[in-house]
């Protein structure tokens, strides 16, 4: 049986999972289609953001689109590999309890 | 609001959840096949109804259409991006792949009218019979892409009437545009009309219960 790993803190939060979750499976995502498919709010869906950002999960790019910023996140490699560690270690974690 | 206390089926569930909703964005709005399909399907029925009436130039509709969808064409991917950039919310791998073979499939299909002018395939009928091949090749791959399986059905009905074409194109005459027209609404219109179905249904206020 293989060692079971402590769940990734950044990754481990309803919001932050969500954001991944969203992340890995398109190529970018503007900041109000992550606001409408999590359906948070545009506070806490802004903080959350800058987290995965400083922890190198996500890039966000700010640009203006007819005279209306416009934000854009994509998933990095780094978060990839981290998202694919933390379902892996998820995995883990469910078939220990079993 | 975030919640600190997230089990191990809570994040399966907001994994599966997320996956599922972007996924949504991979849905076909089926406008391009209804427009497509309409514009093939009366192009066949008007140049049939000229055989029947023995009109002059009885070719004239597929000179129009040609130059109809080569004007679309170039207005769709050099014109509209260029003067009127319409930014997705979200751009995910499969919609660039097929807006990709979409272009792909219009540069086949203008060799292939050209060719098929050239080598007198026009002459024979047997012209319909590379169309409908080129449709199904297009149809497969975006009805795989999209997980749409009666695309995927309309692709094989082309199949199959590219093949009844070139096997009895010349019992079948001028029918051959009947079988083309049948072959387009049902690989095509009828599809296109139930992505269009599927695309609004999709697109409805998502529920709003489970906030983060």
């Amino acid at each position: 049986m293989s060692e079971f790993k402590d769940l990734d803190p950044i990754l481990h939060s309803q919001l932050r999972l969500a954001v991944i979750s969203l992340l890995v499976s398109v190529k970018e995502a503007e900041f109000t289609f992550l606001r409408e498919k999590t359906s948070s709010t545009a506070g806490n869906l802004s903080v959350q953001l800058q987290k995965l950002k400083d922890a190198g999960y996500i890039e966000i790019t700010k640009q203006f689109k007819d005279n209306y910023p416009q934000t854009m996140c994509r998933i990095t490699k780094v978060g990839i590999k981290a998202f694919e560690d933390y379902v892996k270690n998820l995995s883990e974690y469910l078939n220990l309890g079993k | 609001m975030e919640k600190d206390q997230l089990s191990g089926t809570d994040s399966i569930r907001i994994i599966e959840q997320m996956i599922g909703r972007a996924k949504e964005e991979e849905i076909d709005n089926g406008m391009g096949w209804v427009i497509w399909g309409w514009m093939l399907f009366l192009a066949s029925i008007i140049n049939y109804v000229m055989f029947m009436m023995d009109a002059p130039n009885k070719f004239i509709i597929w000179s129009i259409f040609g130059i109809g969808a080569v004007v679309f064409a170039v207005y769709s991917v050099f014109v509209r991006p260029f003067f009127f950039p319409r930014e997705p919310k979200v751009k995910t791998y499969t919609n660039e792949l097929v807006n990709r073979l979409g272009i792909a499939f219009f540069i086949s299909l203008l060799v292939t009218a050209v060719g098929n002018y050239f080598s007198g395939a026009n002459v024979s009928g047997t012209n319909f019979g590379y169309l409908l091949l080129l449709y199904g090749f297009w149809m497969f791959i975006h009805g795989s892409a999209f997980r749409f399986n009666l695309l995927k059905a309309g692709a094989f009905i082309n199949w199959a009437g590219a093949l009844i074409i070139f096997i009895w194109h010349k019992k079948l005459g001028i029918d051959i545009l009947l079988v083309h027209a049948a072959c387009v609404a049902l690989g095509y219109i009828i599809p296109g009309h139930i992505a269009q179905h599927r695309f609004r249904m999709a697109n409805r206020p998502i529920d709003n219960s489970t906030e983060l």
